[in-house]
């Protein structure tokens, strides 16, 4: 067994890390601050090229049952969204769009936005109304909070229990734990619930909350809120890093590296002048005319040092790496892809 | 400050303790009070408002921009107007006059003895919770620490630190440094307390926690607890320090439960519970709910502040140095 540092607390650190434990592999994940997987919708909106069976089944979970296949939902202003795999209460099955929709929205909160979802709506042949629930919430307030009450909960399915129309399209606001609820209001109302897909809120944190736990469960041990700020290279070898948290710094000793820091959006990736830039200051990173697609380059699957030569021990995945084929919302199902990658070819080193 | 850096993301907000509370809302939030109000100072001074924060960290914890948030809402509030100061930060600043601490003593066992350490109980284990000094104390004595507590020793002043007190707190500290000058060792057993004397008085004080994860202390502690991981113990002094509060507690044969929120703020931290108390305890009260719900017979924590305002709801709660104390 040997002893792998993982860096970088999003989608693509923690499935590298569960697939690493998996194998026996003694893994530490490193990570600071939210990643992006947590501003994501939470949905994996393209097909994932070569993991498809392994994400299945890191992404199980008892709170909350995915969909798969060809689905459609609904953004917060209401434009269509397509998608291959999200939790079940976000999309439709493609071609089986509700023909009617009742969108809710909260006093005061900019959660949804009623008047542009219902002519977006209309707009793509779907009858619209809105309902909006006699709920004051201020706006920096997460409706998460807000809706921590039975109460609220009570109150909103006998109001959608007065409209007509076959669907609601509800703020995204059900943490991980409490995603059951849908299910029971869609009961309650007799309509089907839909969760409006949105980014910057609760789905992207249930999908984090999910892949960590499961690396948790298969024994990674996650140091969260720290952040690696240099490696030590011996060299075309990592042979350890600092990590510092909190008021401590702590050297730590690894057999192998996978850096999985992220796009410059989570300052995985430094931006200098109009470059791209490597933070370690130690690797390659490949431009693009595409600021989306630049990031670490690399030779083989392994990292390249900035001097050229081939890293033995150390690989990247996700957004800090060079990718031409990563588009607007390609990033999880390309996150997932490359971790697995990332893992295979430490696996051949 | 690096406010500028803010893309609007609202992690910050989603993580705080005070916005997810039914009695937070008034509150501006992480994002309002330590981007929006220092970025436009034309505004005014947003008011008492600004003091509504528990300064637990979880915004700077969850920002992916590296915004230092505490210490900008920290800012904000050293440049308050007196008037703006609420009742209940006026009572600690009265009782700094006339004490030197934010609450009035009630600690009777002082140990002045010439030992070259110090145990530094603060405030709250020399007010109101003189229980607990008492284990911690006989805990150093078990662990073979012999140590001073010394009546001389003030208030550290983190908490006039958060109240926007700074002048007082330079005052505190000058008056501290002069007793600390007689020892080699500090222990404290707030993390608050921790903190300041390491990043304000640049000495290397060392928390309990610190102390005991290099020891093997046993515990006769029977049934089921879980933890309250402290805010400055784990997103101020060390998130290590705070993975071995529970590896300290189980290898010492508790029987510990981990349960998801322990890492969440109490209520109790930057001047709210002087400041805006009902706020404070319907966190805390609502944090108490979560763990009653999952069936422990208590809960263990390693700050003063959580003792004393989880307590408060009526929830059996320890400090780890109770928890480990030797029988009386
Ligand atoms: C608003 C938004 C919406 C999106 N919507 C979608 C969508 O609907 N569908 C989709 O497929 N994709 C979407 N994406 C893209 C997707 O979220 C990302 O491509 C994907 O999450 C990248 O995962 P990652 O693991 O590579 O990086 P991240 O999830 O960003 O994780 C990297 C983590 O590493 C941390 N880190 C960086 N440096 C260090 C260090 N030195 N030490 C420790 N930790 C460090 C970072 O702080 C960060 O937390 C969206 C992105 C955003 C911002
Ligand atoms: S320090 Fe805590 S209470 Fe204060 S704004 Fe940040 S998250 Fe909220
Ligand atoms: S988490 Fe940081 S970047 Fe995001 S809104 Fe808050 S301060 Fe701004």
């Amino acid at each position: 067994m040997s002893r792998v540092l993982v860096i970088g607390n999003g989608a693509a650190g923690l499935f590298s890390s569960w697939l690493l434990a998996r194998k026996g592999q003694e893994v530490v994940l490193v990570g600071r601050g939210t990643p992006s997987t947590s501003m994501s919708t939470g949905c994996i909106r393209t097909r994932p090229e070569g993991c498809e069976r392994e994400m299945a089944e890191f992404l199980v979970n008892e709170h909350m049952p995915w969909a798969v296949g060809a689905r459609a939902g609904l953004s917060k202003i209401g434009t269509p969204f397509r998608c291959w795999m999200a939790p079940s209460h976000s999309t439709w099955k493609y071609g089986e769009a509700p023909g009617s929709v009742t969108v809710v929205s909260i006093e005061g909160h900019p959660a949804i936005h009623v008047r542009i979802a219902s002519s977006l709506l209309i707009a793509q042949g779907i009858r619209a109304e809105h309902l909006s629930l006699p709920i004051a919430v201020p706006p920096e307030v997460p409706l998460t909070a807000a809706f921590r009450s039975e109460g609220s909960w009570e109150l909103l399915a006998k109001a959608l229990r007065t409209t007509s129309s076959d669907a609601v399209l509800l703020p995204a606001m059900v943490p991980l734990r409490e995603y059951g609820r849908l299910d029971a209001l869609e009961r309650q109302c007799g309509r089907k619930v839909l969760e409006a897909v949105t980014p910057l809120g609760p789905p992207g944190l249930r999908l984090t909350e999910l892949m960590h736990a499961r690396a948790a469960g298969a024994g990674v041990t996650i140091w969260d809120g720290r952040r690696v700020t240099a490696l030590d290279i011996k060299g075309d070898t990592v042979r350890g890093a600092t990590v510092s948290g909190g008021s401590e710094v702590k050297e730590v000793a690894t057999d192998a590296a996978v850096i999985a820091t992220g796009g410059p959006l989570v300052d995985g990736l430094n931006i200098k002048g109009r470059e791209l830039d490597d933070p370690f200051g130690v690797f390659q990173v490949a431009r693009s005319t595409d600021a989306l697609r630049g990031g670490y380059a690399s030779r083989e699957g392994m990292m390249v040092r900035v001097d050229g030569r081939r890293m033995a021990n150390a690989v990247a995945a996700g957004d800090c790496v060079y990718s031409e084929r990563r588009d607007h919302g390609s990033g999880l199902a390309g996150a997932l892809d490359s971790a697995r990658m990332a893992v295979m070819a430490l696996e051949g080193a | 400050m690096n406010e500028d850096r803010c893309i609007k993301c609202g992690s910050c907000t989603r993580a705080c303790p005070v916005l997810n509370d039914p009695l937070g809302p008034g509150f501006p939030g992480p994002r309002g009070a330590g981007v929006d109000a220092p970025r436009f100072p034309e505004r005014d001074s947003i008011g008492q408002i600004a003091l509504m924060c528990t300064m637990c960290h979880a915004c700077e914890w969850a920002c992916p921009s590296g915004i230092s948030l505490t210490l900008s809402m920290l800012r904000l509030r050293s440049g308050l107007n007196e008037a703006d100061r609420l009742p209940g930060h006026r009572r600690m600043m009265d009782n700094i006059a006339s004490c030197g601490r934010t609450v009035s003593t009630e600690f009777k066992g002082w140990r002045e003895e010439g030992n070259r350490t110090l145990y530094f109980p603060g405030c709250i284990g020399l007010g109101r919770l003189t229980h607990l000094t008492e284990a911690a104390s006989s805990l150093l004595t078990a662990l073979g620490v012999s140590h001073d507590i010394s009546s001389a020793a003030v208030c550290c002043g983190s908490p006039l630190l958060k109240i926007g007190a700074t002048g007082v707190a330079e005052d505190l500290r000058r008056r501290n440094m002069e007793v600390f000058s007689r020892y080699d060792r500090v222990i404290t057993s707030c993390p608050g307390c921790t903190n300041q004397l390491r990043e304000v008085y640049g000495i290397r004080a060392e928390h309990m926690v610190e102390v005991l994860k290099g020891s093997d202390p046993r515990s006769k502690l029977d049934g089921r607890w879980a933890l309250q991981v402290p805010c400055h113990l784990k997103r101020g002094l060390s998130p290590w320090a705070a993975d071995d509060m529970a590896s300290v507690l189980v290898a010492a044969g508790v029987d510990v439960v981990r349960v998801p929120g322990e890492d969440c703020c109490c209520g109790g931290g930057g001047g709210m519970l002087a400041g805006f108390p009902e706020t404070s305890s319907s966190i805390a009260r609502n944090k108490v709910q979560m763990y009653r719900s999952t069936g422990v017979d208590g809960i263990i924590t390693a700050c003063p502040f959580c003792s004393l305002n989880l307590g408060r709801q009526g929830i059996r709660v320890l400090d780890i140095g109770e928890a480990l104390a030797p029988k009386r």
